[in-house]
């Protein structure tokens, strides 16, 4: 009989196996303890958890990002000490808004908790947030560089506003298309 | 371009499992599994492999193109 990669057959060592090709780790049977699966329950509900927490948190902290830089530009930064500490609170909050959006959190987590937390869907959303937020930061860009004449900026505020504005696109999205998934 | 159709929550169902439960078995978020049903992700040859080996059938029966 011709035996087909998804029939039950001996593997070398005496279990039966479901006959799937080791790399695809999808379910595999064996004779003691049946069908087992490649995670486990605990790792899946986690993740699940997790994710779900992610999607409603990222567009709340793109709002706080975005109070925090009206309230940053209602009050300009001098050259004090304390201007300084604004100025490196930004940079601060933005580099971890960045890496969250780039590493999807999670990072104390089991290496099966990250990967299904950043798995294929999740990795399309990104690349669809990233896109959206590099378009939003050329916009801006070109906004300012027209509005240059009118109202002339220094490059921090240039280059602030251009973060800003792109990390906050890409953040919203991301966390729109994460909810739908969720949906 | 056609559209990607697919029977995955027929295949799902006939076997009583829910979303967790397949998304469980092939190593991916239960938001995987269901925007795949809902047809709002298409997956990848991998996953579609996947899905098709944990649902006992083949890509071809879960997905199709619609013209």
């Amino acid at each position: 009989m011709a035996m087909n990669r998804f029939t039950p057959h001996n593997s070398l060592d005496g279990r039966v196996t479901f006959g799937l090709p080791n790399h695809l780790g999808v379910t595999y049977f064996d004779f003691q303890q049946g069908y087992k699966p490649m995670t486990n329950v605990t790792d899946s509900a986690v993740a699940d958890r997790l994710g779900r927490r992610r999607a409603r948190l990222l567009p709340v902290m793109a709002l706080v990002f975005l109070t925090q830089q009206m309230a940053f530009f209602a009050n300009p930064p001098a050259e004090r000490l304390v201007d300084h500490v604004r100025i490196g609170a930004w940079v601060m909050l933005s580099v971890v808004l960045l890496v969250v959006l780039q590493t999807g959190g999670g990072w104390f987590r089991s290496r099966a908790v990250r990967a299904m937390l950043n798995d294929e869907a999740t990795l399309a959303n990104r690349a669809n947030a990233t896109q959206w937020g590099f378009l939003t930061a050329m916009a801006m860009g070109i906004v300012l560089y027209v509005l240059q004449g009118a109202a002339p900026m220094g490059p921090r505020e240039v280059i602030h506003l251009i973060v800003s504005a792109g990390l906050i696109a890409a953040l919203i999205r991301f966390g729109m298309l994460e909810r739908r998934g969720y949906a | 371009m056609p559209e990607l159709a697919n029977r995955l929550r027929d295949a799902r169902e006939a076997r009583h499992w829910t979303q967790a439960e397949l998304a469980m078995r092939i190593g991916v978020s239960r938001k995987t599994v269901n925007t795949v049903e809902n047809g709002v992700f298409v997956p990848s040859t991998i996953i579609a492999l996947k899905l098709a080996a944990a649902l006992g059938t083949t890509v071809e029966a879960l997905f199709s193109l619609r013209e």
